[in-house]
């Protein structure tokens, strides 16, 4: 892809304008990943860990292209009451970094084998793969986490069953502000809803 | 209103609650957490003081605890003023060059007193505590994990000044080694 082009697919995917839905097509990209249930906090630490290596061959083969890439999670529950609920503990989830594609398996490794020796035993999900959502709705949030159910619901009452869209994947959040250096009223997470069409049949 | 320049602390805690409200205690825990103490100079005490005169200046405002929460902490929250004296005074703390003189300038002025294994073992015991804080540095760097990208760059200017540090002291270290010595 071109640079040009490059910058405005990230920004359509990473910077949706907080005030409408939008679709957009959300192209199969490499994360590193970790999955769970309960508190995503551990999961947290480790993706961060062992993308730091990562990042810092990144920044000398990408000079002033490299971008820090955001946290970004994937929510669901076995019963979807608990995920309207917001049941944390029964909530899982899978926690994940974008990375280059030009991040092999040998580059990974090497990056847990060095986040190991500071944190110990290495989760068993912790793992580099493909994502692919494609078509996706999406949206800005601007404001505490807790304080999404309102935007969430709109989406899947209403611009969902309008265009004959059902969900296709999980719940997607991409967080683009730390909340230790952020207030909550001003914290930026993008909702992504991968879809499917379901035209009713005549 | 005209602010005079504020110091290092205040400017670094005016920042701080301009972030987000926040109260004394967290205010702490923040400057101990991003490794704030060392170069700063606030101890948990003075955070209280320096606050107090953000607060006479007018930078700061403090939401006082109300009914039942009596007891609950002062939150400090930054005005409008505030904010702008912010701005231009982290503008002006980038913009400006502040060297800071080492005490190796004194160290090597001096350096015809001393005998060459003293002065040697001297330097190398400097090379030796700046390997230490290089190594400080990277650490507290991977630990904090995840630092927003103008951290890391803060992170890289220390890192980069200590690095320039260690190769001087080589070749500096080389050189008076191997060049005879005149007693």
């Amino acid at each position: 892809m071109k640079e040009k082009d490059f910058r405005a697919k990230l920004k359509e995917l990473y910077l949706p304008s907080p005030n409408d839905f939008v679709l957009v097509d959300v192209p199969e990209m490499q994360f590193v990943m970790m999955d769970g249930q309960g508190s995503p906090e551990i999961a947290v630490k480790w993706l961060f860990s062992v993308v730091y290596p990562i990042k810092r061959i990144a920044k000398e083969r990408m000079g002033k292209d490299f971008v820090e890439p955001p946290l970004e999670g994937l929510w669901w529950a076995d019963d979807m009451t608990d995920f309207i609920l917001g049941n944390k503990d029964k909530l899982k989830w899978r926690m994940m970094i974008v990375t280059p594609e030009w991040v092999n398996d040998e580059m990974f490794e090497q990056a847990v084998a060095t986040t190991k020796k500071r944190l110990g035993d290495v989760p068993t999900s912790l793992r580099l793969e493909h994502y692919d959502e494609g078509k996706s709705v999406q949206i800005m949030h601007v404001g505490p986490n807790s304080e999404e159910v309102p935007t969430i619901t709109r989406m899947h009452k209403e611009f969902l069953p309008e265009r004959n869209l059902v969900p296709n994947g999980h719940h997607h959040e991409i967080y683009l502000n730390d909340p230790n250096r952020v207030a909550p009223e001003k914290l930026k997470t993008v909702l992504r809803q991968p879809v499917r069409d379901c035209t009713p049949k005549q | 209103m005209n602010t005079k320049n504020l110091t290092d602390a205040e400017l670094l805690l005016l920042g701080l609650v301009a972030e987000m409200p926040r109260h004394g205690y967290q205010l702490d825990l923040v400057i101990e957490q991003r490794g704030m103490r060392q170069w700063t100079q606030i101890g948990f005490s003075s955070i209280y003081f320096v606050l107090g005169k953000l607060e006479k200046m007018g930078l700061v405002t403090v939401k006082k605890p109300t009914g039942k929460k009596a007891k609950a902490k002062k939150i400090y929250t930054v005005t409008k003023t505030g904010r702008k004296e912010l701005v231009k005074q982290t503008l002006s703390a980038l913009r400006q060059v502040r060297p800071t003189y080492s005490s190796v300038l004194l160290g090597m002025v001096n350096w015809q007193v001393l005998k060459r294994d003293k002065a040697l073992e001297a330097l190398k015991a400097r090379g030796k505590a700046v390997e230490a804080e290089l190594a400080r540095l990277a650490d507290i760097q991977i630990v904090q994990q995840p630092l927003p990208d103008f951290v890391e760059a803060l992170f890289e200017y220390s890192l980069g000044q200590l690095r320039a540090e260690a190769k001087w002291l080589t070749q500096t270290l080389d050189y008076m080694t191997s060049k005879p010595w005149l007693e």
